[in-house]
């Protein structure tokens, strides 16, 4: 097997193949109808396919033609998923437990995925955004969110 | 003089206290979004969406169109002071705005920068003007076959302009367009790719894509870099520009307004195509291209005209031919057809005060930012002393409780995750974004006029080549491509994008 030469690519290649064929194999699914009166699956199936030679292309340059960044970089793990879990967090609690709580929650847990964050500020910020959000939101733009917890409003 | 009459229409509409109000918050926002990191117009659009239910259309259009060109005013001086572009559109401020800041100069820099703004926003006011009739009233001559080659051509130009691997680009493209094509197909009613979530009968929308793929992996981005940055904030003194920075600047000033009036009308153009378009072209003009970067006046003077010019001429494509060039043009259109507007050439003939009316509080907006951004810039200073490690958190839920409220559900702010990430490994693996947002915007509307098409022509393909008009404009898209495939000019293009990293 050849060396990589660019890992940039590699990853594309393998990325675009990947959404092409899962695409197309989805196109093949609906109706394909005629060119003149095409179907659901007409056009995604042309850009599925599309999307495949690309891949195929990006996926063997990327042992051919060396780049100088060619390499990826380090992924930050760490914040990525502290910042995600996050949005997940403030997602899933917004219905159940209201705003005020999903800010927090946000507010917290992403403020983890810096490494100069201290907590105490954090949690001043939280308190603050929350009263702001509240008059902005709830009362000045009239928002239809869910403010406390579902058990304590009525 | 039919133009006159028109404006006057449009400064009657404007001045009114009403729209006078909505102009200046909407110039307010930019700016404060602008100075911010990671917020940019598009969340911050999306967020008011559902405000504008209350207001006139007119009112609505007016306030969003002031944040987005608000913010090209405010994202410069974060760039100058702090090293950290605070819109994307500013990205190349930083390279000789910071180092003007570190050479003492920060004042003349915000300056340029505000004056060159100005300078560009009116110039490019009276282009939208002049330029948006003419081409409606070809627009109107547009069948579906035009449509579909004039978004073709559009696509291909947001290939050709964006940085990096031209395939990646096209590839990029290709799976904006097939994230397009989730939710209910309209000639069928199948729901595609939808796994049977309701949420997604309705298609994938705008909003959730443009704060995953481009808000949160900025905000990764930044948390990267943790690197301490040297913030001037104090320094500011002495606003005036010498005798020689103004020699310098004007010219820089000139080609910058030209280039981005011009990058704006294209689809896949704005605000942040003219920036980079304008530095690369000062660093080719000038006579010491090895000032660049180390604080010279030019490479803050073209990109901050241009990209104020190319966020105004961009409303031409969308106004005129109801196609968005970029996020915030999408969902102007959503604005626009939450009134029961349809964006196209009939937008001038039906709401002349809807439009000439938008396009005097540009003018008015501009001079608003003027003064917000020259004496007052002191106080927007302020705000950048407020440290990164707390303003991202309040970005995030900015940009949570935005996602949130356009359709009030959770479902799109979950779906912000695997596409942030998305966006994310994209970034890691040097693939722009810009280019599946255009491909995500257009899909739809490309799928519907090429059926259209094909069913006037019975299948016959070759309508596209026999339609004079549309054969001009895929032609157009192929000197493009042929253009950028010759070997001196590729070679050109790389040494040109790599210098900018």
């Amino acid at each position: 097997m050849s060396r990589i030469k660019n890992f940039k690519d590699f990853y594309t290649g393998l990325l675009f193949l990947l959404f092409g064929s899962g695409f197309a194999w989805g196109a093949t699914k609906y109706d394909m109808g005629t060119a003149a009166k095409m179907g659901a699956g007409y056009f995604p199936l042309i850009l599925g396919g599309l999307l495949i030679f690309l891949g195929v292309v990006v996926f063997i340059r990327s042992f051919v033609v060396a780049s100088e960044d060619g390499r990826v970089g380090r992924i930050a793990i760490k914040p990525m998923v502290l910042m995600f879990g996050s949005i997940a967090a403030f997602a899933l609690l917004l219905r159940p437990a209201g705003l005020v709580v999903s800010i927090l929650s946000i507010i917290v847990i992403s403020s983890l995925a810096s490494s100069e964050s201290r907590f105490k500020e954090t949690l001043i910020s939280a308190i603050l955004l929350c009263a702001a959000s509240l008059a902005m939101f709830v009362y000045g733009l009239n928002l239809q969110i869910p403010v406390w917890p579902a058990f304590i409003q009525r | 003089m039919e133009l006159l009459h028109n404006l006057n229409i449009g400064f009657h509409t404007a001045l009114s206290l009403h729209n006078l109000l909505y102009c200046f918050v909407g110039v307010l926002l930019g700016t404060l979004i602008g100075v911010l990191p990671g917020l940019g117009p598009v969340p911050t659009i999306a967020m008011l969406l559902p405000i504008t239910y209350a207001l006139t259309p007119v009112s609505a259009l007016i306030m969003l169109a002031g944040i987005y060109y608000g913010a090209q005013y405010g994202g410069s001086t974060t760039s100058i002071l702090v090293n950290l572009p605070g819109e994307s559109s500013s990205i190349v401020t930083c390279l000789d705005g910071y180092q003007m800041a570190r050479n003492g100069r920060a004042g003349a820099a915000l300056t340029i920068s505000a004056l060159g703004s100005f300078f560009a926003g009116t110039i490019a006011t009276m282009v939208v003007a002049g330029f948006a009739p003419p081409l409606s009233e070809l627009a109107m001559t547009f069948g579906p076959a035009e449509y579909f080659s004039l978004m073709v051509l559009g696509l291909i130009g947001a290939v050709v302009l964006a940085r990096g691997s031209l395939i990646t680009a096209v590839g990029m493209i290709i799976l904006g367009l097939l994230l397009g094509m989730v939710g209910m197909d309209v000639n069928s009613g199948v729901a595609r790719y939808a796994f049977n979530i309701t949420e997604l009968f309705d298609g994938i929308n705008l909003v959730p894509v443009a704060m995953g793929l481009i808000a949160f992996s900025e905000i990764l981005a930044n948390l990267e870099h943790t690197e301490k940055r040297e913030v001037f904030t104090n320094k500011v003194s002495g606003l005036w520009l010498t005798r020689r920075e103004i020699r310098e600047a004007v010219p820089a000033v000139l080609r910058g307004t030209v280039l981005g009036s011009v990058l704006g009308l294209l689809p896949g153009g704005g605000a942040v195509l003219a920036s980079f378009a304008a530095y690369t072209v000062e660093k080719k003009v000038s006579r010491t291209p090895e000032n660049f970067g180390r604080g010279a006046i030019a490479g803050v003077a073209g990109p901050e005209s241009a990209n104020n010019a190319g966020a105004m001429t961009s409303f031409i494509p969308m106004l005129t031919l109801g196609i968005p060039p970029n996020a915030v043009m999408a969902l102007m259109v959503g604005a626009m057809t939450i009134h029961n507007i349809q964006p196209g050439p009939q937008v001038m003939t039906r709401n002349p005060e809807l439009f000439w009316g938008l396009v005097a509080s540009m003018y008015i907006g501009n001079v608003m930012l003027l003064v917000l951004n020259l004496p007052l810039i002191r106080i927007w200073i302020k705000l950048l002393l407020v440290p990164y490690r707390l303003l991202y958190p309040a970005i995030l839920l900015f940009c949570a409780i935005g996602v949130y409220s356009v359709q009030n559900n959770t479902i799109d702010v979950l779906l912000t995750i695997p596409l942030g990430i998305l966006g994310y490994v994209f970034m890691k693996l040097g693939c722009e974004p810009a280019p599946l947002m255009l491909g995500f915007i257009l899909g739809p509307m490309m799928e519907e006029n090429l059926r259209r098409t094909m069913l006037l022509s019975l299948g016959d393909p070759t309508v596209f080549f026999t339609r004079p008009l549309s054969a001009v404009l895929l032609l157009m898209a192929a000197a493009l491509v042929v253009i950028v495939t010759l070997p001196a000019i590729s070679k050109k293009r790389e040494t040109v994008f790599v210098d900018e990293e």
